[in-house]
């Protein structure tokens, strides 16, 4: 039990320092992506819900390390292997449906759809690396 | 005591006499810019034409050496801003409350006495989103022709200063700078000396 808090909490802390990293590479290297973040379907302000935004790896690794100990032995190969495989699961049952909805309720441009699947991906074979070597 | 009040009556006859009232129509040609930034970039939302004529009405107090303005509102439709950027503009247009408070108002009070071109300091009263905040102003005063008179100037402000709320997202990464500069270029022609 220890170990599988010590191991949420590790990925948590990763995968919210990769959601600023990657932020800050969106406004500085595409400024005119992340000004879609100004578009009226987003909240006005977000100041009442700064902190999900900051729990939000948190939540993800949950509920990852949930997926992760149910299914990591029928993951093929290596850690590197199992965290691709874990991702692409993710990425493909979880997120792919998911934002295919969002992309029909919801007035964003279809580059802002992909930057969230590759976010998620990405973020998910992170948590995936993590687990896999503290948790195999 | 008579001799008393002959004085009080020569000072406020002599004081009266001093005083020169003008009217003032505000040209369509004037506009109104701010400037703002992100943290993404710079922006910048304006009105090219001044669509209604309000007229100022001015008094000038030679002995202060400065003009006193009564009912003298410039009012500036703020739904006619454009941003120049679809998304900036909605979520400006709802930061200033615009559904609730659809005009800024400008309130002339008073305008130091000019001559020629120059430097010349006023006061204002400005209405956003239903606070009102007085401010001085330094105006570049020019004289177009012989009844024409142009004022251009600057004013830094905060949101704050009149209780808004600047938009932020996603975990208040991205957000409105609190800082904007407010650019007058105010055309006049006078109606009146």
């Amino acid at each position: 039990m220890k170990k599988a808090i010590s191991a949420i909490l590790v990925s948590g802390v990763v995968l919210l320092l990769l959601s600023l990293a990657l932020l800050y590479f969106v406004i500085n290297v595409f400024p005119s992506q992340a000004e879609e973040y100004f578009s009226p379907v987003f909240r006005w302000s977000s100041a009442g819900t700064d902190w999900m935004f900051y729990a939000h790896p948190f939540v993800l690794s949950i509920a990852l390390k949930w997926f992760w100990e149910r299914y990591k032995d029928i993951l093929p190969g290596g850690t590197f292997m199992k965290a691709l495989e874990m991702a692409f699961v993710y990425g493909i049952v979880a997120m792919l449906p998911v934002l295919w909805l969002t992309f029909s309720a919801i007035d964003i441009s279809p580059v802002m759809v992909l930057s969230w699947l590759g976010y998620g991906i990405l973020q998910s074979f992170v948590a995936g690396l993590i687990f896999a070597t503290l948790n195999p | 005591m008579r001799f008393l009040l002959l004085i009080i009556l020569i000072c406020f006859s002599s004081f009266q006499s001093r005083n020169v009232s003008g009217s003032w129509v505000i040209e369509r040609n004037s506009t109104l810019a701010i400037d703002g930034s992100s943290n993404i970039n710079q922006f910048t939302c304006d009105i090219r034409e001044y669509v209604r004529t309000d007229t100022l009405k001015s008094v000038n107090d030679q002995a202060r050496k400065k003009y006193f303005f009564s009912n003298s509102n410039l009012s500036v439709d703020l739904k006619r801003f454009d941003c120049h950027h679809k998304y900036i503009t909605a979520d400006f247009r709802k930061m200033l409350k615009t559904d609730a408070y659809p005009n800024l108002v400008i309130r002339f009070i008073s305008l130091d006495e000019f001559h020629g071109e120059g430097i010349v300091k006023g006061l204002v009263d400005i209405e956003l989103a239903g606070k009102k905040k007085r401010m001085e102003i330094n105006y570049n005063c020019s004289h177009i022709g012989s009844n024409q008179l142009r004022l251009q100037g600057e004013k830094i402000m905060k949101f704050s200063d009149f209780e808004l709320e600047a938009p932020r997202k996603i975990g208040g990464l991205i957000k409105i700078n609190e800082e904007i500069n407010v650019h007058f270029n105010l055309y006049f022609r006078k109606l009146n000396s």
